[in-house]
């Protein structure tokens, strides 16, 4: 297989030195070449014009250059003063020299706009690439009550923009790749230079390097290209579409990945315990922050463990059950013909599927998917005696507890672990499920993310940064950056609130 | 991937194949609730179950379903009786066990030595003596009514053990003592009245076998000094103050009930030279007068009066309780624990015949009651 | 030497023997104490830890000559090369046979308290697939993942606590009722459920820092297991009358059986859960300490290979008892294995390493 990928990167590599063809000096054999290279196709268009006597003609592709731009920055000033120096007429704010028909038409891809003279063996370059980008707003998927409501967009210049401008810094460092064979998608990775571990940016630039795939279309190719170990269930890169989150998390020594096309940061390396943290936690006072946090958190265990704990109960166990519960359990359970694990695998991948319906469809329709799942199923299931009230509950429970992790990729990680602990359930009973949970923390506890412990600061166990883990205490307890990504500067925070003591010296 | 697609797979395989070992579908059984023993004139055992019906409906109350069966063990008991059951009985919810005291007279540990083998088997049940035939309470069916008759008999002794006047115990908390040759307890005693179930005091035991019965009153002062005093423990009694009228019937003014709020005690186990062994039990309790309509309790001399008078009283009752005690050999202070405890020696010589020397011991009992407060009136 | 990537620090080496120590014998513990030492069970426990303490010294003055290797390479060392290697295989058998007996012990209890009619094979394979996905790791993830478990041990002394609604403390006394010899001969009792500390032997050199640290680790572990044992022992004793004792011999789990919590009951069954847990362990400390031996001897110091093969032997050792006795005399034969390879054998080895070192400076 590796041979085969190196035949082929070396043939790329030659036919690639083969087409280093210098602009001709004829214009029309130039303009051949290019419409040659991309292939006729019929939105490359073309003007001539006349400058310091000789012809020229400016060459654009219409679909990614912007017309006006060209109109006011580049014709209009070669109009209006027919000849001189063209980078001195050109009020257009990047053009340069480019002597390579290759480049040259590549070029083209990008958003410039070619001028080609007659007779002269250089091209000069202009961009004008035209951008459409939608509006700043709130994402969805991470709405938070208080701060900021903007969010990333589909435009890298942008999202830079967003990034820069709440990080006036000079430690800010962006380094653009280009990945993808065929889609060439502009990435920019942003870490700071007086934070991040060299080792971890080297790890970075290691594995974005070694990517060589055809398309790359979301965060996710880049992810699952990157990430440790493709095969567990748990994320191991966080993707927020916030800037503030992303600039929480450079200031800890992180490093982002931004894609051209995509709203979406791609955060390395995470624990565990960032997927349960929102920027809300620091907008509310650190009293509630923590207890929201700590809500969150028990959600998680929740999540996927209260199903196999309620059907390792009414199958192995239910001695547990005090005796006033046992009565409402076992009189609900009574009717239902299905053994419990069944009855559970129904009702949770129903739900599976009206989430997934809910997602899919317009909104209006969403409504529908609402009464239906809700109302129709969830209330004639019981009534008709196929599933018992509590296990209902307890499905519900599960679904709301899967929902409140702020993050959607650890929400499904979550919601999929279920099944495989109801059938240790099923199985054994407590034993399974204990077995389940021991395996899937062993399972944690071997996972790293770029270098990083995927349960730190729990395991390994740090003290210090639990500060900020389970709970969140006052900002000013948090002297130090967590140490999970191994930051060059620890101190993070030293004396704010100082003026405590000045205050009674004066009194 | 390959191999985690495998182990994903084949962990559902065994779940559709054979289902489970151990599974106990919690559907599936009939629940037994209380149990009562009691004695055939043939001296074989009489089994009462109470199995707890639940109608699948929303918001209908639950019905007791209650069926005997004779045999020789508990457990062959029990598997007659699940052979009239639908469904298979299990036995991991019983609220209460009921022996008559006909059977309790006998040896009590061959019926709970089921509890203590199985592990499925609940230790937190409650444990009663019925006066009469257990199965006679049992077949009320339901008290009052309207709570079924497990249910309600739990929570009557429940409620009982809030006013001290039954010890707090259930199964599991009264083998330690049962298997101890120096320690002895005592358990509820309920009887059927009319219709309803009444706790008409506690039935004592000595090692596995009920001896005698004290009253209400007994009981609470036993508790008491004991140290087993729950959320409240009240005491009706009279006072004769002066004036009294000979012949008539007491008027409620010669009554006072006090609640006792804090109580004190000390036990010491003396042994002397000659191996006579005598007890010095010392109580204080700090009481509240809750009624007491002859009032007048803002005068000192008033109150002292009372509290000389109900010190009186009160050590006159536990010395009765304490001699009744003794009588039955129910050593319920473990004044044989002590002696294991602190003097082995001693144990040692008096281990064989430990019941009778028991009875020989030396008692000497003193409760001081205080009066501190008096509710909002004088 | 050792790779920077599986070093442990002293702290997590003091969990490592803390959750190896801790293990299958906990439940049972007190139930084998109080048959030989009666009332004074929890000195008895006491004692045991002081001479485990001892013998960790003897393991610490050991490893201590060899800062660099572990058992394996530093057997030949002392004591030549063939009898290294034998001994070395002795250890390999030993570390193998106690796996295969905490199999045993496990599959026994939960069999007999919850999982009544699952097959032996089944659970064994839950026990052995859990334990060879951690032991095939490095010490190091190993030793994390036994911090963090260290957090049920707290759980279970919180468990336990429900215990003391219902004491009496008379049960302890006399105290000496069965005299010295029997309440040292109790402590014999409790040394088996000590044993465990000699991952040492092994997890000697990947330790970080000086050697007086590193006995401070293990010592501090073998002080806290001994006193949650003793306090363990201790709950017991007050709860369970004498006469009550010989019946009862799992008792840590069977005090459990009647406390309730609001909403549930049957907290023994949780305490089995937790106490799974630290079976699992203790199994795959030992695990790992038997594959690191056969990875020195086969596969060129790579013991994930060995991990494999290592667990299939301890599955068929847990196959082997259908019957109590058979129980029982692999329980003996593991108590005489115990004391040969973390008493006997180490203490001559210091002896030979002590002579050899002084003759070796006479010849200079």
């Amino acid at each position: 297989m590796s041979f085969f990928r190196k035949l082929f990167q070396n043939n790329q590599q030659k036919t690639g030195q083969g087409n280093e063809i210098e602009v001709f000096p004829s214009l029309q054999k130039n303009i051949a070449y290019i419409q040659q290279w991309l292939f006729y196709t019929d939105d490359l268009k073309w003007r001539n014009i006349r400058f310091n006597g000789r012809d020229g003609v400016i060459l654009y592709l219409e679909s990614v250059a912007d017309t006006k731009e060209i109109q006011a920055g580049v014709i209009k000033p070669i109009e209006q003063a027919k000849e001189g120096n063209i980078t001195e007429i050109i009020t257009a704010v990047d053009v340069k020299y480019e002597r390579k028909l290759n480049a040259i038409s590549q070029s083209l891809l990008q958003g410039s706009a070619v001028l080609l003279f007659d007779g002269i063996g250089e091209a000069c370059l202009v961009q004008v690439v035209a951008s459409y980008h939608r509006d700043v707003k709130e994402p969805d998927n991470e709405g938070v009550v208080r701060g900021a409501h903007g969010g990333f967009i589909e435009n890298l210049s942008v999202n830079l923009f967003l990034v820069r401008n709440r990080l006036e810094s000079q430690n800010l460092v962006v380094r653009y790749y280009q990945l993808g064979d065929a889609t060439k998608t502009k990435v920019a990775v942003l870490y700071m230079q007086d934070l991040a571990n060299p080792d971890l940016v080297k790890e970075v630039d290691h594995r974005l390097r070694s990517i060589s795939i055809d398309t790359i279309i979301s965060p996710g190719y880049i992810a699952e290209l990157t990430e440790n170990n493709p095969y567990s269930p748990f994320p191991q890169i966080l993707f927020t579409e916030r800037p503030d989150r992303t600039v929480a998390h450079l200031m800890e020594g992180r490093v982002a990945i931004l894609a051209e096309g995509d709203p979406t940061a791609l955060i390395v390396p995470v624990t565990l315990f960032a997927f349960y943290q929102t920027p809300d936690d620091f907008h509310s006072r650190w009293i509630v922050g923590s207890f929201i946090r700590v809500i969150r958190l028990a959600s998680f265990l929740i999540a996927f463990q209260l199903p196999a704990f309620y059907i390792a109960v009414v199958s192995f166990h239910a001695e547990v059950l005090p005796a006033n519960l046992i009565d409402t359990v076992k009189s609900s359970v009574e009717r239902v013909p299905f053994p419990p694990i069944l009855e559970a695998l129904v009702m949770e991948l129903t739900l599976e599927l009206i989430r997934e319906a809910g997602i899919r469809l317009p909104s209006r329709v969403g409504q529908t998917i609402g009464i239906v799942g809700g109302l129709v199923i969830g209330d004639a299931v019981v009534r008709t005696g196929l599933v018992s009230y509590p296990m209902v509950i307890v499905v519900s429970l599960t679904a709301i507890s899967s929902f409140v992790v702020p993050s959607y990729e650890m929400s499904s990680a979550v919601r999929f672990l279920r099944f495989p602990l109801m059938a240790m359930a099923a199985l054994f009973g407590f034993v399974g499920i204990v077995f389940g949970l021991l395996f899937i923390m062993i399972h944690l506890s071997k996972l790293e993310s770029f270098g990083t412990a995927y349960l730190a600061p729990f395991i390994p166990l740090r003290i210090k940064d639990l500060k900020d883990t389970f709970v969140r205490l006052p900002i000013w307890f948090l002297n130090q950056r967590p140490h999970d990504p191994h930051p060059k500067r620890l101190n993070q925070e030293r004396y704010s609130r100082g003026w405590e003591h000045d205050d009674q010296g004066e009194e | 991937m390959r191999r985690v697609i495998l182990i994903l797979v084949s962990m559902w395989i065994p779940l559709f194949l054979s289902g489970c070992w151990d599974q106990d579908l919690l559907r599936e059984v009939r629940l037994g609730y209380g149990i009562g023993f009691d004695l055939t004139p043939e001296g074989k055992l009489f089994a009462t179950l109470v199995v707890r019906d639940v109608p699948s409906g929303e918001q209908q109350k639950p019905i007791d379903d209650i069926f005997s069966a004779t045999s020789r063990t508990p457990r062959e008991a029990r598997d007659k009786l699940d052979k009239k059951l639908s469904g298979r009985l299990r036995g991991y919810k019983y609220r209460v066990v009921l022996i008559s005291e006909e059977r309790a007279k006998q040896d009590i540990y061959p019926l709970l030595d089921v509890f203590y083998r199985d592990p499925k088997m609940p230790l937190n049940t409650r444990i009663a003596v019925v006066k009469g035939r257990a199965a006679d309470v049992l077949f009320l069916r339901e008290l009052g009514g309207t709570v079924p008759i497990a249910k309600g008999i739990d929570e009557l002794i429940a409620s009982e053990e809030e006013l001290t006047s039954v010890p707090k115990i259930n199964v599991r908390s009264i083998c330690p003592v049962m298997l101890d040759p120096g320690e002895d307890f005592v358990l509820p005693y309920l009887m059927k009245k009319e219709e309803r179930v009444e706790v008409i005091g506690t039935a004592m035991f000595h090692q596995h076998q009920m001896v005698g019965t004290l009253s209400p009153d007994e009981s609470t002062v036993y508790l008491l000094l004991k140290g087993k005093k729950a959320e409240l423990a009240r005491f009706t009694r009279k006072v004769e103050v002066e004036g009294e009228r000979e012949g008539e019937s007491p008027s409620p003014y010669d009554f006072i009930t006090i609640e006792v709020k804090k109580a004190k005690q000390e036990m010491n186990v003396l042994v002397n030279k000659q191996e006579k062994i005598k007890v010095q039990l010392n109580a204080t309790w700090k009481v509240n007068v809750i009624e007491y309509p002859r009032d007048q309790l803002d005068e000192e001399s008033n109150v002292a009066k009372l509290n000389k008078i109900l010190s009186k009283d009160l050590t006159r009752l536990a010395k009765q309780t304490i001699q009744k005690m003794q009588k039955a050999r129910c050593d319920g202070f473990g004044v044989g624990r002590q002696l294991i405890a602190f003097h082995p020696e001693v144990w040692k010589k008096k281990e064989k015949n430990w019941a009778s020397e028991y009875q020989q011991v030396q008692f000497d009992t003193k409760v001081e009651v205080e009066i501190t407060q008096k509710g909002i009136i004088n | 030497m050792i790779k920077e990537k599986s070093r442990i620090t002293q702290g997590q080496l003091m969990f490592l023997i803390l959750q190896i120590q801790v293990g299958v014998g906990i439940l049972s513990l007190p139930y084998r104490v109080q048959a030989v030492a009666k009332g004074g069970g929890w000195i008895s426990t006491l004692i045991a830890g002081i001479v485990a303490q001892v013998l960790i010294l003897i393991l610490w003055a050991i490893c201590r000559r060899y800062p660099s290797d572990t058992l394996f390479t530093f057997l030949p060392k002392i004591a030549g090369k063939f009898f290294g290697k034998l001994l070395g295989f002795g250890y390999i058998f030993h570390f193998l046979f106690i796996a295969g007996i905490i199999l045993i012990l496990f599959t026994d209890i939960v069999g007999k308290w919850i999982l009544m009619d699952t097959p032996r094979w089944a659970l064994l394979l839950l026990m052995i697939a859990t334990g060879v996905y951690l032991a095939k790791e490095s010490i190091r993830v190993i030793a994390r993942l036994f911090v963090s478990v260290s957090f049920f041990i707290i759980v279970m002394v919180l468990l336990t606590m429900a215990g003391y609604t219902n004491v009496n403390f008379t049960y302890l006394f006399p105290i000496t009722e069965a005299g010295w010899p029997n309440i040292l001969k109790g402590s014999s009792e409790v040394l088996i459920s000590l044993v465990g500390f000699e991952v040492l032997l092994v997890a000697y050199p990947y330790v970080e820092g000086n050697s007086a640290g590193k006995l401070k680790a293990a010592s501090l572990a073998n002080m806290l297991t001994t006193l949650f044992y003793a306090f363990e022992v201790f709950t017991c004793l007050i709860i369970f009358s004498p006469a009550e004792f010989p019946l009862i011999s799992e008792p840590l789990m069977y005090m459990l059986r009647s406390f309730s919590i609001q909403i549930v009951e049957r907290i023994d069954l949780f305490f089995l859960s937790i106490w799974v847990i630290i079976v699992a362990t203790s199994f795959v400390g030992y695990l790992y300490l038997a594959s690191t031996g056969l990875g020195y001897f086969f596969h060129r110091g790579e013991h994930k290979k060995a991990v494999y093969y290592a667990a299939f032997v301890c599955f068929i050792l847990a196959m082997i008892p259908q019957d109590q006795k058979t129980v029982e005399l692999m329980n003996q034969i593991a108590t005489i294995s115990a004391y040969t390879f973390a008493a006997g054998i180490p203490f001559i080895l210091l002896v030979i390493a002590y002579f050899s070192r002084k003759r070796r400076m006479e010849e200079r």
